[in-house]
């Protein structure tokens, strides 16, 4: 690593505080989903649309988008990433960047699908199928039977925090079909 | 009586050495306090936005709580507009239930780099590592704070370029239009900031606008000797990567009155080192917010 001539480098950022295995991205918001101007007419600086918990995925600038997970029985997997540190925050409007984990953590989130049936902890959760599901965790069955994993309901399971349903979830590193 | 004068001159290489021997003896706050003098004094010097907003640093009794978030923001308190009227002796002026506006400044982080090396490693350097830092570590966040203030002009200037953008040639006339434009709203002049390269073409100004003395003295010493255009100071930049060089912007002042935003800091930039073992990491961060609270007090100047 250290012989001049390579130009490998390793450029992993730190772990989140929270989650010590977990694997940080820094990501820019598709600019299409950025406020313009990004500012009110007095100057203070407007939120953008990524909130903790969303999933994003990369589009080909590597921009984050709202994720929608593909059907793996007829494409390739993609690589998720969920959003600790959106852009609506005060510090987030101030840098539209997005601070996300691909993973190597559990989370309490409130951005999931609600299901009739519920959730039970093992069960294994998809994202973003439907209208207006773009970067929420969905049950992985019924339409969504056949779409990529990226996470399992954890131990908890649903409950509710202040009165707001909330899911627990583990995410593993790595991609899963 | 002559005498010698002997000037010890330290290597770079003893300056490694006495930086890790200062780590390895517990004596990290020295080490950043060196590392920290040498950053600030940089940072004035390069980032070309603190010419144009003074940066001001804030403590916890400085920031304003919100009721949502406890991430800390700024609220400024801006000018509210009034008027007066002729009337008759018997008239009076208009009531008015008035009401001040507001603008808020949000706070962000710059960092560079984690930089990490074997201690062994570090000791066959015969550069300064403090000239590492200062180049790893300053120029990239003080490039950062120029790309977000560009940034945030060019969003401002986009609004409303048919008045806030002048189009022309590097000649008096252009300058005087847009700085007219900045009059005709009211807004003093300031400061002005282009890249320079962009400068250079004062060269060209002829003797009969800028008068045989100057003409005589750019001839002589260089547009480095001026720093001024018309009477308005310049902030020039070699940053044309990020200052697009056929562009310059004409700002209204920040004192004594501020016609323009803030530039706060709540953390000005700060050298980290830690130590584990034979492993040494080091890296820069600061905590910033920028913000324009009266966006028609800047004019762009596009060069054709």
């Amino acid at each position: 690593m250290t012989l001049f001539a390579s130009k490998f480098d390793v450029m992993t950022y730190d772990p989140h505080a929270c989650a010590p295995g977990s694997l940080v991205l820094v990501l820019d918001p598709d600019p299409a989903t950025l406020p313009t101007p990004r500012f009110n007419t007095e100057g203070t600086m407007l939120p953008g649309v990524f909130e903790p918990g969303h999933i994003v995925t990369m589009d080909a600038n590597g921009n984050a988008v709202l994720g929608v997970a593909p059907d793996i029985t007829v494409g390739l997997p993609i690589l998720p990433f969920i959003t600790v540190d959106g852009d609506v925050d005060f510090d987030g409007r101030a840098m539209h960047r997005l601070t996300c984990l691909q993973g190597g953590c559990e989370v309490q989130t409130e951005k999931y699908v609600p299901d009739i049936a519920g959730f039970t902890p093992g069960e294994p959760l998809t994202f973003g199928i439907g209208v207006g599901n773009a970067g929420l965790f969905i049950k992985k069955a019924g339409a969504a039977a056949n779409m990529q994993i990226y996470g399992w309901v954890g131990p908890r399971g649903e409950y509710a925090v202040d009165g707001v349903n909330v899911l627990d979830v583990i995410i593993p590193q790595g991609v899963v079909y | 009586m002559n005498y010698m004068v002997e000037t010890p001159e330290v290597t770079a290489r003893f300056v490694n050495t006495n930086f890790v021997k200062k780590i390895e003896g517990g004596m990290l706050k020295e080490a950043e306090d060196t590392g920290t003098a040498f950053i600030r004094e940089k940072l004035r010097q390069e980032a070309a936005v603190r010419e144009i907003l003074i940066p001001q640093g804030l403590t916890e009794e400085d920031i304003d709580r919100d009721e949502y978030s406890d991430q800390p923001k700024k609220i400024i308190d801006k000018e509210p507009d009034s008027y007066a009227t002729y009337v008759q002796f018997q008239g009076g002026g208009r009531r008015t239930w008035f009401k001040g506006k507001r603008y808020a400044i949000f706070f962000g982080k710059i960092e560079t780099q984690r930089f990490t090396k074997s201690k062994f490693e570090l000791m066959t350097y015969t550069g300064d590592i403090r000239q590492i830092l200062s180049d790893n570590s300053v120029k990239d966040m003080a490039d950062k704070e120029d790309e977000y203030w560009y940034n945030l002009v060019s969003d401002i200037i986009a609004l409303n370029p048919a008045e806030q953008r002048t189009t022309g040639s590097f000649q008096s006339s252009t300058f005087k239009q847009a700085m007219q434009k900045m009059l005709n709203r009211r807004r003093p002049i300031g400061k002005m900031l282009m890249t320079k390269s962009r400068y250079m073409d004062a060269l060209d100004l002829p003797a009969t606008t800028v008068g045989d003395v100057i003409a005589q003295r750019h001839f002589d010493e260089g547009i480095e000797s001026s720093e001024k255009l018309w009477g308005i100071p310049v902030v020039t930049t070699i940053k044309s990567d990020i200052y697009p060089w056929d562009n310059a912007w004409i700002f209204s002042p920040q004192s004594p009155n501020n016609f323009l935003g803030n530039f706060f800091l709540l953390q000005d930039a700060t050298l980290y080192i830690e130590q584990k073992a034979d492993m040494i990491s080091f890296w820069s961060y600061e905590a910033l917010g920028m913000g324009v609270g009266n966006r028609l007090s800047m004019q762009e100047i596009k060069f054709v």
